[in-house]
């Protein structure tokens, strides 16, 4: 497993448990409560900033303990690494076209949707991009790995 | 002009320099350790650069440790 791929591995989990968190948040309380519950926003807010913190501390730190042993990422790396763009892009638009279709099935008959959705699809869109940075990296590794250069 | 296929002798020379590791090689021409695997498995084709470091890290020219094998157009691999 190259430095790359651990550094993935470790960007999916805090990427899996964050959303995850945030989920919950949602599940529990209800997201007609985020309009309503000031405290239900700040926890969102909290954890939603707190994620890409943690995110950016995970780079940070196996980026320095990393170069410490060694070279982290040579040029096959940076090869495989430049398709991690194209994953990302299909999974935010894959997700955006999952809420479109969900909000229009529930709330065509109303003409109009909650507002909160908006935020739901934005924070969704951002999140998704972020966990996708390292799931798409450990896609484009194991493609290589299955396929080598094509 | 046929497609071609690039392959090289890098387990081969590592062995005739003292057992070289992977490892080492990798260290010493600036790359991870999984590169070396996938070149010798014959799934990475390196820039000219990492080819001629290859080749200095065993004192040997780059046609020592690459071949390129020109393919007629329609033949099967």
């Amino acid at each position: 497993m190259t430095p790359q791929q651990k550094r993935a591995w470790y960007g999916l989990a805090i990427g899996i448990v964050w959303a995850a968190a945030i989920v919950a948040v949602f599940v529990i309380k209800g997201a007609a409560a985020f309009d309503e519950d000031a405290g239900m926003r700040v926890m969102v807010y909290g954890l939603f900033i707190a994620g890409v913190l943690a995110y950016v501390a995970m780079l940070y730190i196996t980026g320095w303990r990393m170069r410490r042993e060694g070279v982290i990422m040579d040029e096959r790396d940076r090869m495989i690494l430049r398709k991690v763009p194209v994953y990302q892009m299909f999974a935010v638009l894959w997700t955006l076209a999952g809420w479109a279709i969900a909000l229009s099935e529930v709330y065509h008959d109303e003409g109009q949707i909650p507002v909160v959705f908006t935020w739901l699809m934005f924070y969704s869109a951002i999140i998704v991009n972020i966990v996708f940075a390292s799931a798409g990296a450990l896609i484009a590794y194991w493609s290589d790995e299955q396929h080598g250069q094509r | 002009m046929g497609k071609g296929e690039v392959s090289n002798r890098i387990r081969r020379l590592r062995f005739d320099h003292g057992e070289m590791t992977q490892q080492e090689l990798a260290n010493k021409v600036g790359c991870t350790r999984q590169t070396i695997i996938a070149l010798e498995q014959g799934k990475y084709v390196p820039s000219v650069t990492l080819a001629f470091q290859i080749a200095r890290a065993f004192g040997v020219t780059v046609e020592d440790v690459f071949q390129y094998e020109e393919k007629e157009p329609g033949t099967t691999p």
